[in-house]
């Protein structure tokens, strides 16, 4: 979906399309990236000993960011889909309460060595925020929280 | 296929011991000429020939990665010499896309095997001949979400034994048309919608996939996490 994003900017009818992935896969990506998560649905990266497992959930969360990432991406400078604009809200409050979590818990030191794909996944965290931290509404409303 | 030379019989073990023998350092060079000029009397007729090289790349466990790779790539390096020289037909263009594309979809390969494919493809499909007729691309995606749901409906309520390479090769054939001028001004918006309906069913089955999967796996977040 990703590619298709990328791909439609080049045709006429583009935002109708955007119109169309946004009322589809928003909240689907909202809900791999919130609602599987292991210890619980306050974090965001997904870690048992499963590392399988762990690495295909935490691939998809990854993936999710990135779609959102690319439709935030598209075209504006402005986030004016009422749905994208909740949905980076609720993910920007998240990744701050997972931060501190991480950084008080030093959780991520326990998990240096293991492959989970949590390199991916806080990959597509950070772009996801690079993208959305400079466009309005979302760059007014969450200033303060940027230093953070 | 029209060919003016007699097509010869090969065996899929005669053809993949030429490349073994073309590809092997210590094969001498007698040895090497031999399997070359075999090659060559394979290589005039690719088309009728090319079945002959899917089967033996689709074998597990008779030829090593290596060979079918190279199987792949001198398969590729043919179609395209014969491209370039025009040697084939746009029609016989499509019966080789048309042959490739059922052999991804439908047999069990690596993913070394599928990217090699795909660029293939990927090359084929940038041709400008090829790109002059839309609703191929269009009828493409329609196999591909028919065969999905063909797949998918076979045993809906048993997704222990859903294969989920299906979804990794499709989605590959998906990503490299993506990549190519095949989908254009033309074809885009039928195109679009034929992708979302793909995409719900991946998604659809994919979740249901991974909620047993997580189901049936017992997860001890605390033998990792700080207590």
């Amino acid at each position: 979906m990703f590619l298709v994003t990328i791909k439609i900017k080049d045709f006429e009818n583009s935002y109708e399309k955007i119109d169309a992935l946004i009322n589809r896969y928003m909240n689907t990506c909202l809900h791999f990236i919130t609602n599987q998560s292991i210890p619980n649905n306050n974090l965001i990266i997904y870690i048992t000993d499963n590392e399988d497992l762990d690495k295909v959930l935490n691939s998809i969360k990854a993936k999710s960011f990135q779609l959102i990432s690319a439709i935030i991406q598209y075209g504006s400078t402005d986030i004016k889909n009422d749905t994208v604009r909740e949905i980076c809200y609720t993910l920007i409050d998240l990744i701050i309460k997972n931060l501190d979590y991480f950084v008080s818990s030093q959780i991520l030191f326990n998990l240096e060595n293991q492959e989970k794909n949590l390199d991916l996944l806080f990959y597509h965290i950070f772009l996801f925020l690079s993208r959305c931290l400079n466009r309005e509404p979302i760059l007014s409303n969450f200033m303060p929280f940027v230093r953070k | 296929m029209s060919n003016t030379t007699e097509p010869q019989q090969f065996s899929i073990e005669e053809a993949f011991r030429c490349l073994e023998i073309t590809f092997n350092k210590s094969s001498k060079s007698e040895e090497i000429n031999q399997a070359q000029k075999r090659l060559m009397d394979l290589d005039k007729n690719i088309l009728d020939n090319l079945k002959l090289f899917f089967e033996g790349i689709a074998m597990k466990d008779k030829y090593t990665e290596n060979l079918k790779l190279s199987a792949l790539i001198y398969l590729k390096n043919s179609i395209e010499g014969k491209i370039k020289r025009k040697g084939l037909t746009e029609e016989q263009i499509w019966t080789v896309i048309r042959y490739f594309i059922d052999f991804l979809i439908s047999s069990e390969l690596s993913d070394k095997i599928i990217n090699n494919i795909n660029s293939l493809l990927q090359n084929l499909f940038n041709l400008k001949n090829i790109v002059k007729d839309p609703a191929f691309t269009t009828d493409l995606f329609k196999m591909i979400g028919n065969y999905l749901k063909t797949q998918i409906e076979s045993n809906p309520n048993d997704d222990s034994s859903f294969n989920l390479g299906i979804f990794k090769r499709l989605i590959s054939l998906m990503q490299m048309l993506f990549a190519t001028k095949s989908i254009n001004d033309k074809n885009n918006n039928e195109i679009f919608l034929l992708t979302l309906d793909v995409a719900d069913m991946v998604l659809v089955k994919n979740q249901n996939i991974i909620t047993n999967l997580i189901a049936s796996k017992i997860s001890s977040a605390e033998v990792i996490l700080p207590q």
